[in-house]
């Protein structure tokens, strides 16, 4: 459960670089089942829309599913500091898009997705999907009273340390937790 | 929340995983426990613990109990640690449960399991949990309680000096006892864990003998160990200059030497049984 959960983070996170891909390169529906011919009158833009939205529909999925994930709680004052972390996509997000936009042809594509798919599921970075803004999720860093650092995914706005008091927050993974309400 | 947390006895690092949360592991009321303060020959009614006062002040305790618990510190389990875990403590309300873990708990047998089948079950994964947890830290009030010291001394390194605290009286007060003559530096802080215990009942023993029998008692030890323990017959001194000296005397004066009917081979009986 654990893995395939760290699967679809993993997917999610790095989809777009397929979609870029495959909007740069003009791949419709089209393109893609050739033997439909009403496939191919669609407006392009259709076709780019639904390829957005399948990372979209999975990453609403993973959010449901993270009920099922260990849970741990944050009680007020045991948290230190507490750092917006919002922008922190955005380096990595340019970088994949420079990546699909250089990309050549298929074959490439699935050697470049391949090693970065490989790479972002090791390094559990799974949480950088910038998707989750769109479900009106924030992100921080924070620190505990102990000096562990931690990544929170929160729909909650916070500034100061003392406002975290979490019931319930779920563990994505050792450094990742996500407070879903 | 509630907490599950496990100490692995490992050469990593990492000592403390998380196993489990929002489960109640130990259900038992705990404002209910009669405490009454450590004495190694206290008779424990069922319902009542041992205590230790301001116990994150004492040099046995573990950082654990000391610092404040948040449970995203603590990485989750990695399955090959299962079998290395030492002890359990389970989180409840700001009180800590601790269990520790011995090879006995977990299950090795084979199981039968009852749901809507039979099965039988062989996976050796499986840790027994004890009704009662072997010690309690309640945190707002700075208190351990336990109900056996010996168990939770692996756990709280040097917990056992509560028990030497408590018979140092006895023990200093038997080594002054006129019979004997310290050596070699040796004295009460040097007198091991048995053979406190040994004390405790020669001190008893030695009450109820008439001055005659005492003397009669030396003759009879140094019969049997003048090889191991030097007896000035003229002054009734024995010289103990270690643990293994006080053993032989202690073992002596409890009548633990006896000569076989046939063969006359000299015993040492470290176990014995009344027949009477």
């Amino acid at each position: 459960m654990n893995i395939a959960f760290r699967l679809l983070l993993t997917f999610n996170a790095t989809s777009l670089l397929v979609i870029i891909f495959l909007v740069q390169k003009g791949y419709t529906f089209g393109h893609l089942f050739t033997g439909c011919q009403h496939l191919a009158d669609l407006p392009r833009a259709l076709s780019y829309f639904v390829y957005l939205l399948i990372p979209i529909m999975l990453t609403w999925l993973s959010i449901f599913l993270s009920s099922f994930l260990g849970r741990d709680s944050f009680d007020s004052g045991k948290i230190k500091t507490i750092e917006h972390a919002n922008n922190s996509f955005l380096p990595s997000y340019l970088g994949y898009f420079f990546v699909a936009l250089s990309v050549s042809n298929g074959e490439a594509l699935l050697f470049v997705y391949g090693i970065l798919f490989v790479f972002t599921f090791l390094s559990q970075a799974l949480y950088f999907n910038p998707l989750f803004l769109l479900f009106r999720f924030e992100f921080y860093n924070i620190t505990t009273t102990n000096g562990a650092s931690i990544f929170l995914i929160s729909r909650h706005v916070y500034k100061i340390p003392s406002e975290i008091d979490i019931n319930v927050a779920y563990r994505i993974n050792n450094y990742t937790y996500i407070e879903k309400d | 929340m509630k907490q599950l947390i496990a100490k692995v006895k490992d050469r990593s690092k990492i000592d403390y995983y998380k196993l489990l949360s929002d489960k109640i592991i130990y259900d038992c009321n705990i404002s209910g426990f009669q405490r009454v303060n450590y004495e190694p020959d206290h008779n424990l009614d069922e319902d009542s613990w041992f205590k230790v006062d301001k116990f994150s002040e004492q040099g046995y305790c573990i950082e654990l109990l000391k610092k404040e618990f948040i449970s995203a510190e603590y990485n989750e389990i990695p399955a090959d640690m299962f079998l290395k875990i030492a002890y359990l403590c389970a989180v409840q309300d700001d009180n800590y449960f601790i269990q520790k873990i011995t090879p006995s708990l977990f299950a090795t047998r084979k199981i039968l399991s009852f749901g809507e089948n039979v099965k039988l079950e062989e996976d050796h994964r499986r840790l027994f949990i004890n009704k009662e947890p072997d010690a309690v830290y309640i945190k707002s009030e700075d208190i351990l309680i336990f109900k056996n010291l010996a168990t939770i001394s692996s756990i709280f390194k040097g917990i056992d000096e509560l028990y030497k605290e408590a018979t140092k009286e006895e023990v200093s007060e038997f080594l002054e006892e006129s019979f004997i003559e310290l050596n070699d530096g040796y004295g009460v802080d040097r007198v091991s864990k048995p053979n406190r215990k040994r004390v405790a009942l020669a001190m008893s023993t030695l009450a109820a003998m008439s001055a005659p029998d005492r003397s009669n008692i030396f003759t009879y030890i140094n019969s049997y160990c003048y090889e191991k323990l030097k007896f000035d017959s003229e002054n009734q001194k024995f010289e103990i200059s270690s643990d293994e000296e006080l053993k032989y005397l202690l073992y002596g004066i409890e009548q633990r030497f006896y000569t076989t009917m046939l063969g006359q081979e000299k015993r040492l009986a470290n176990s014995i049984q009344s027949l009477d």
